[in-house]
């Protein structure tokens, strides 16, 4: 599991790259490791996976539509 | 604004006079005819070889308005309103490849090519993507009416215009021969020119054959005047024919090959026409090509020029001649639709009078911008 502090430095570093295929997982990383914020961070890999047609999409819409985020298919 | 007086220029070729000086330099009539003829007809705004490949975006802005030219993942050519449904921010802002989906940069609401809303992140608060107010089955991209043809893409903006096939039935039928597969030349048949005059004075210069031996003294050694013929479609086009076409061939000697089975008259002729109200098109055995104005400002147009051909490979040094031939043709004329220009500033020029037997192409086109403007005026929203 990545620390905090890492993943924050990662995510700004991917966001100032442009690169969305580290989004994507590194979102994906916070969803799973902050529990309060699970749905928050999903939607932000769900929104990059979107926009570069990544392969996660179906899954990280399973996940939104299980919590209730996002309609189920 | 005072309205113009349109009443001379709908006469008879022989007793009518040019569009009154307004049309030219005047915002007021600018912005009327933006309406009328621009967004209420079908309107080039680029050609689908600019967007070869699904997914391919390029943000456009015709007349202020800002529109995304796009190839959809299954191979369609759309165009929408660059314009999120959300806060009204800009989608794309440069050309680019849509990998997925469209993104807007704002809260990330995001499109599919087809223009389908797909996800609306937080709006229902954070991590909660939906609302019941928020129903994206009615807020997905606007999508311009536009149809392709000859590669060139139209638009009607206002949504009001006849199916393009309906309205150009005509010219459809008239170019059929020439309704094959074409192919872009690539990036060294494709050039721009930006040209200080407003874009009716391009349509009317191309429109006609009466200034080649002035202006084009290179095309006098093999096609005169005579050979020459004036196109008149009043109501729908206007232009110009030759028939001492040459094929094009490189300095090599390598040519391209003609469009398959095209009838006899074709084997010397050529013929040039406007599509009203901006399209300027070209045909000939062994190409064709498309002229998009694109009017910046009342005294700025944009001629982008696209050059096609029968087969998807061509010799190279003819393809680069071709190119090259008709810069220098277009780049003959730019002195003269900048200095109609810039005459029409002269405030005792009464539209000019036309030679009865050498401007009916260009009386066409002028009583069908007097035609759409009047039309426009007589309609209930024109009071607005």
């Amino acid at each position: 599991m990545t620390a905090r502090s890492t993943l924050d430095a990662q995510l700004l570093k991917a966001h100032a790259q442009g690169d969305t295929r580290a989004l994507i997982a590194l979102y994906t990383e916070a969803a799973n490791t902050v529990a309060e914020g699970e749905a928050f961070y999903l939607t932000h890999a769900y929104v990059f996976a979107l926009e570069c047609g990544a392969p996660e999409v179906p899954a990280l819409h399973a996940r939104l539509a299980a919590l209730g985020s996002e309609p189920a298919l | 604004m005072s309205l113009t007086d349109l009443s001379a220029v709908r006469q008879d070729l022989a007793k009518a006079h040019g569009l009154p000086n307004a049309h030219y330099i005047d915002q007021g009539v600018f912005d009327e005819e933006k309406n009328a003829v621009l967004f209420a007809n079908w309107s080039s705004v680029g050609v689908a070889a600019q967007v070869p490949e699904p997914g391919d975006a390029l943000p456009l802005t015709f007349l202020g308005v800002p529109l995304l030219l796009l190839r959809d993942t299954s191979g369609v050519v759309r165009v929408f309103q660059n314009t999120c449904r959300h806060r009204g921010m800009i989608l794309v802002d440069e050309p680019r490849k849509i990998e997925g989906a469209i993104r807007c940069p704002y809260h990330s609401w995001c499109y599919s090519t087809a223009g389908k809303l797909v996800s609306t992140p937080h709006v229902g608060g954070p991590g909660q993507n939906t609302h019941p107010e928020i129903d994206r089955t009615t807020l997905g991209l606007i999508e311009i009416r536009s149809h392709v043809w000859m590669d060139v893409v139209f638009v009607n903006i206002d949504g009001t215009a006849p199916a393009f096939e309906d309205a150009n039935a005509d010219v459809i039928a008239r170019w059929a021969e020439f309704d094959k597969p074409i192919y872009h030349g690539g990036a060294d048949s494709q050039f721009n020119l930006s040209v200080a005059t407003n874009w009716k004075l391009a349509v009317e210069n191309y429109c006609e054959s009466y200034h080649l031996p002035w202006v084009h003294p290179g095309l006098n050694s093999y096609s005169r005047l005579e050979d020459h013929y004036n196109i008149e479609a009043p109501g729908h086009y206007a232009g110009q024919g030759t028939l001492v076409y040459r094929q094009m061939a490189g300095d090599d000697g390598a040519a391209f090959d003609d469009f398959a089975d095209l009838s006899d008259k074709w084997d010397t002729a050529a013929e040039y026409i406007a599509l009203f109200p901006n399209t300027l098109l070209g045909v000939h055995r062994d190409h064709t090509f498309a002229i998009v104005l694109t009017p910046e400002a009342l005294d700025k147009t944009v001629e982008q020029i696209h050059l096609y051909y029968t087969t998807p490979q061509t010799p190279d040094a003819a393809r680069t001649k071709n190119t090259a031939l008709w810069k220098e043709v277009f780049k003959e004329d730019v002195f003269v639709v900048e200095g109609m220009q810039r005459g029409r500033h002269g405030p005792a020029f009464d539209g000019g009078k036309f030679s009865p037997a050498m401007d009916g192409p260009t009386h066409v086109f002028h009583d069908w911008i007097a035609a759409q403007v009047e039309r426009h005026r007589a309609a209930p929203h024109a009071a607005e």
